[in-house]
């Protein structure tokens, strides 16, 4: 055993480890099978060969995340930390990939894309984002971020005659560096503040001061970078152009894990890193002793509310999503500025029933695109119900859940969210939220009735639709329904993972 | 093969957008030509409470709860989807 290293470290690291692995395997595999050739039985087999791989990858590592719940403890030398919290966001990862790789057969075939580098890249990104999860210290969340971040820039592009997809990549590529190096500065500011690069270090360190300009400068330029991960307004300008020009599984997921996997790194930082940060002299913002919590607040606001009103024009169905999801990052950072501990509670919660939704709408439109269609413009739904009535009503149930309408699992997370920040005394917040939940409505709707209402001349459809694809929609609309109607379980999943984070971090939050 | 390409989205490369003027008035722009659909999702919403409102007082008055407040839910229902159906359909496409 390397100095330094122990058993339990190992032991832990292994749903980490598993993924890192079968990726590599895929890896060899792809290389091991036949080439693709023009649809013969081998290369649907080596297709096969290589969805199971990966599937039964991220299975194993579910497996090997059973260990880790219950327990609240850190390995590696205080590097990652073993609590609630990582367990909750690593099964998030790991579902949504499943669901991810399960969406993208039919799709890789018809793009003419290749796949073992898919499947490894997918598996890449899903790592990233489980240190991502876990991690305690400045460095090690760096890493965890860039790794996803890469693996993602390369998915975005990865479609690689299509124009739209290699200019979302360099979009996301540029955009992406840039912040980077902001979120990295802020880091490294913080470093030079305190000493240390271990967050709860970093707490203790920072306890009782006064803060001061130094840490207001780190504070900003680490909101600016993580803002740009999560998509909030104004960082949100890479959005549209990046889901709309990426192939449509990596937008789902980009959607969900990325945005999941930064809201993790948002909360431990600022929660873990910064619990009682306050500046002096600048005095009460609303009320309350000005903190990260007023940036936050700032950004909720800015984020719904532009978020939804961009989306209410967009005539495809792919930007009208993101901008979409950068107004229910909006809504999730409601649950950030209020803080330990029903905020963020209603923060995972919420990321959690919004994997479903969002998987499930994407599926969806995986399931538009065809040889001669692109089909992720509005008019290309039209008729839907007429001839797969079955996934225009798959698609009803999402679209209500994004909307948040009862009883699905959507409006769960609405409730949860608006009836913390009331609790909290954050009114004002809540009342925005709902009224951009209004206003979102309408675009959301708008899907509806072009499935049902509007009558199309053209041809009958015939989609791509594989049984994998048929699964996801059916699990996603399933987990949207029940977790709308029987929410007990995933309301005590989500309050024991918050109760985990902090656990060691000031009570003396503002 | 090369899948079908569109035209580029015009989402904000017109020449008088550049620099921050320029993206404040494609913000504009935008919520200009968003009007009539919010306005549509406003009147889903005000109509279903409203008219759900109309329907739980009718009930206190005339003792014959729940069912006026029901038909005041799906009336409101009914004419938000028809106006939200409306505005989709029409010009506003």
């Amino acid at each position: 055993m390397p100095p330094g290293f122990t058993a339990a470290d190992f032991y832990y690291l292994l749903p980490e480890l598993t993924v890192i692995t079968g990726a590599l395997l895929v890896l060899v595999a792809d290389v091991m099978l036949p080439r693709r050739a023009a649809a013969t039985a081998a290369d649907s087999a080596a297709d096969r060969i290589l969805l199971s791989l990966s599937l039964a990858t991220v299975c194993a590592a579910g497996a090997a995340l059973a260990p880790a719940v219950g327990r609240n403890m850190t390995i590696a030398k205080d590097l990652l930390a073993v609590d609630g919290f990582a367990v909750f966001f690593k099964a998030l990862f790991l579902g949504s990939a499943a669901i991810t790789i399960l969406m993208s057969p039919a799709y890789l075939r018809t793009e003419g894309a290749p796949r073992g580098e898919y499947y490894f890249l997918v598996l890449c990104a899903t790592s990233g984002m489980m240190f991502l999860a876990s991690a305690l210290d400045l460095i090690t969340i760096f890493i965890g971020l860039e790794t996803m971040a890469i693996s993602f820039y390369v998915l975005a592009g990865y479609i690689r005659p299509s124009r739209r997809s290699n200019e979302a990549a360099v979009k996301y590529f540029v955009l992406g560096a840039f912040s980077l190096g902001i979120l990295l500065y802020g880091m490294s500011l913080l470093y030079g503040l305190t000493g240390t690069t271990q967050l709860r270090s970093i707490a203790t360190a920072l306890a009782g001061t006064g803060g001061g300009p130094m840490l207001l400068l780190a504070v900003i330029l680490l909101v600016a970078g993580l803002g740009f991960k999560i998509a909030a307004v104004p960082f949100h300008m890479w959005a549209p152009d990046v889901y709309e020009g990426a192939p449509t599984p990596i937008t789902a997921f980009l959607s969900v894990g990325s945005k999941a996997a930064s809201f993790a790194m948002l909360l431990r930082i600022f929660i873990e890193g910064l619990p009682a940060f306050q500046v002096e002299g600048l005095g009460i913002l609303f009320g309350r002793p000005f903190g990260w919590r007023a940036l936050f607040y700032v950004l909720a606001i800015l984020t719904m509310t532009v978020g939804n009103i961009a989306a209410l024009t967009q005539g495809n169905i792919k930007r009208m999503l993101a901008y979409s999801s950068v107004a229910h990052a909006g809504y999730v950072l409601i649950g950030v500025v209020v803080g330990l501990p029903r905020g963020v509670e209603a923060a995972l919660l919420y990321l959690f029933v919004y994997a479903f939704m969002q998987l499930g709408a994407f599926a969806v439109v995986v399931m538009l695109r065809r040889k001669d269609v692109i089909g992720d413009e509005l008019k290309d739904l039209t008729g839907l119900a007429a001839t797969h009535p079955g996934a225009a009503i798959a698609m009803l149930i999402f679209m209500l859940s994004l909307g948040g309408i009862p009883p699905t699992a959507g409006f769960m997370g609405k409730l949860w969210i608006f009836g913390s920040a009331v609790e909290a005394g954050y009114i004002g917040l809540a009342v925005i939220g709902v009224l951009n939940s209004a206003l979102s409505l309408y675009y959301y709707v708008r899907v509806v009735v072009f499935m049902w209402v509007a009558r199309d001349e053209t041809a009958p459809q015939t989609l791509a639709i594989s049984p994998a694809l048929v699964a996801v929609i059916v699990v996603s609309a399933a987990g949207t329904l029940v977790f709308g109607l029987y929410p007990g379980p995933v309301f005590e999943l989500a309050a024991a993972s918050a109760a985990s984070l902090g656990r060691a971090a000031f009570s003396g939050i503002p | 093969m090369a899948p079908p390409e569109r035209p580029q989205q015009d989402d904000g490369e017109r020449p008088d957008s550049d620099g921050l003027l320029g993206q404040a008035t494609e913000f504009q722009r935008n919520l200009r030509s968003s009007a009539p659909y919010a306005a549509a999702s406003y009147t889903l919403i005000g109509g279903i409470v409203v008219l759900g409102g109309l329907g739980y007082f009718a009930d206190g008055w005339f003792d014959t709860s729940p069912w006026l407040l029901l038909l005041g839910l799906l009336m409101g229902i009914l004419v938000g989807f028809y106006e939200l159906i409306r505005v989709v359909w029409g010009p506003g496409r």
